[in-house]
């Protein structure tokens, strides 16, 4: 089967309409949200894809809490409607530092407007203080938007990083 | 939209296999072809390509995206829909489109691909002149020079295929381009 045709048919079972791979870094990051933002019909609140991207940025693919391994490029699967955006990270995750990240998120995701804004302050004084776009992400988002992360098992290679813009 | 079926396996396959740096399937506006555009202009930025390389690539693309635009609504909407995809290797670019074609207009597209495979690089500045004059816009909007200039700014022959798919209508038709690094 052509592979163009077969990745078609994928895409489509997989409700997915956008596929990056590579490198993403800052720059790249910034395009990305502003692709992010019009694949969704330019519905979704920019503010808060910028702020996912920042989140994914800083938190998940940079220093000190680096997951996804650096030697490895990742890809990056987009599924969208006119409601939700969904990304997914998919690469070599480094499991000491999902686990970092994980108890990062479960320190700050139950947190009320107030309490987030207090550890954001305290966060800023931080010299490192990655953690801030993690606190901005969940200051913006709403009930529906999710950050999780799936640790596959029998996927070594394929672990995911999934977050849902509602 | 479930959100939990999400089995990434075969697509991450195929993006390593074929080293795809983007794919995007799904309903080609303005809108969309611009951040596209935006988006691989800025990664092409980032790695430092040739100006001249970067020119080519963005231009093909432009071609192919709004070749893609014009002729993705022609076919039933149950079917897959039409897919963009860029790619790299060592050496060159790839850019590759797949959208569906009726089976009527498939030996006109045929024949004209053939003809501007088989020139060489004076033959098609002359045709693309020929062409631009004799230009008459069509239905949907373009003047038929698009295969040229493509051909023309790639310096590589087009590949392109027609695949069979669950139609007694339509086919599948794959576009390939290739620019030298």
């Amino acid at each position: 089967m052509n592979y163009l045709l077969e990745l078609s048919s994928q895409m489509q079972k997989n409700e997915v309409t956008m596929i990056l791979h590579g490198d993403f870094h800052n720059y790249i990051i910034k395009k990305l949200s502003q692709l992010a933002t019009n694949v969704n019909n330019g519905d979704m609140g920019s503010n808060l894809v910028n702020c996912a991207m920042d989140c994914i940025q800083n938190v998940v693919l940079s220093h000190p809490h680096k997951a996804l391994d650096p030697t490895a490029s990742s890809s990056l699967y987009m599924r969208n409607d006119d409601n939700i955006l969904q990304l997914f990270f998919v690469g070599e995750l480094f499991s000491k530092k999902l686990s970092e990240l994980e108890s990062l998120m479960a320190s700050v995701s139950n947190l009320g407007k107030r309490e987030l804004e207090n550890k954001k302050r305290e966060m800023e004084l931080a010299p490192d203080s990655d953690e801030v776009n993690l606190i901005d992400f969940y200051l913006q988002k709403n009930d529906q938007t999710q950050l999780t992360i799936e640790k596959s098992e029998d996927r070594p290679n394929c672990s995911v990083i999934n977050l849902i813009i509602g | 939209m479930e959100l939990n079926n999400f089995s990434p396996e075969e697509m991450q396959r195929i993006v390593m296999d074929e080293q795809i740096i983007m794919a995007y399937s799904g309903t080609f506006d303005q809108t969309i072809i611009k951040s596209i555009l935006k988006y691989v202009e800025g990664k092409l930025d980032d790695e430092g390509v040739d100006e001249l390389i970067k020119r080519r690539v963005f231009n093909v693309m432009v071609e192919m995206l709004q070749n893609i635009s014009k002729h993705q609504f022609c076919h039933n909407s149950d079917y897959l829909k039409p897919i963009f995809v860029l790619s790299q290797t060592e050496t060159h670019y790839s850019l590759q489109t797949g959208n569906f074609i009726n089976i009527e207009v498939i030996d006109p597209v045929r024949e004209k691909i053939d003809k501007i495979n088989g020139m060489d690089e004076t033959e098609l500045k002359a045709y693309y002149k020929e062409k631009r004059l004799a230009s008459r816009i069509s239905e949907v909007g373009g003047a038929g020079l698009g295969f040229i200039d493509m051909a023309r700014k790639t310096n590589n022959p087009l590949d392109y295929d027609f695949l069979e798919i669950d139609s007694t209508t339509f086919k599948f038709f794959t576009l390939k381009t290739k620019l030298n690094k």
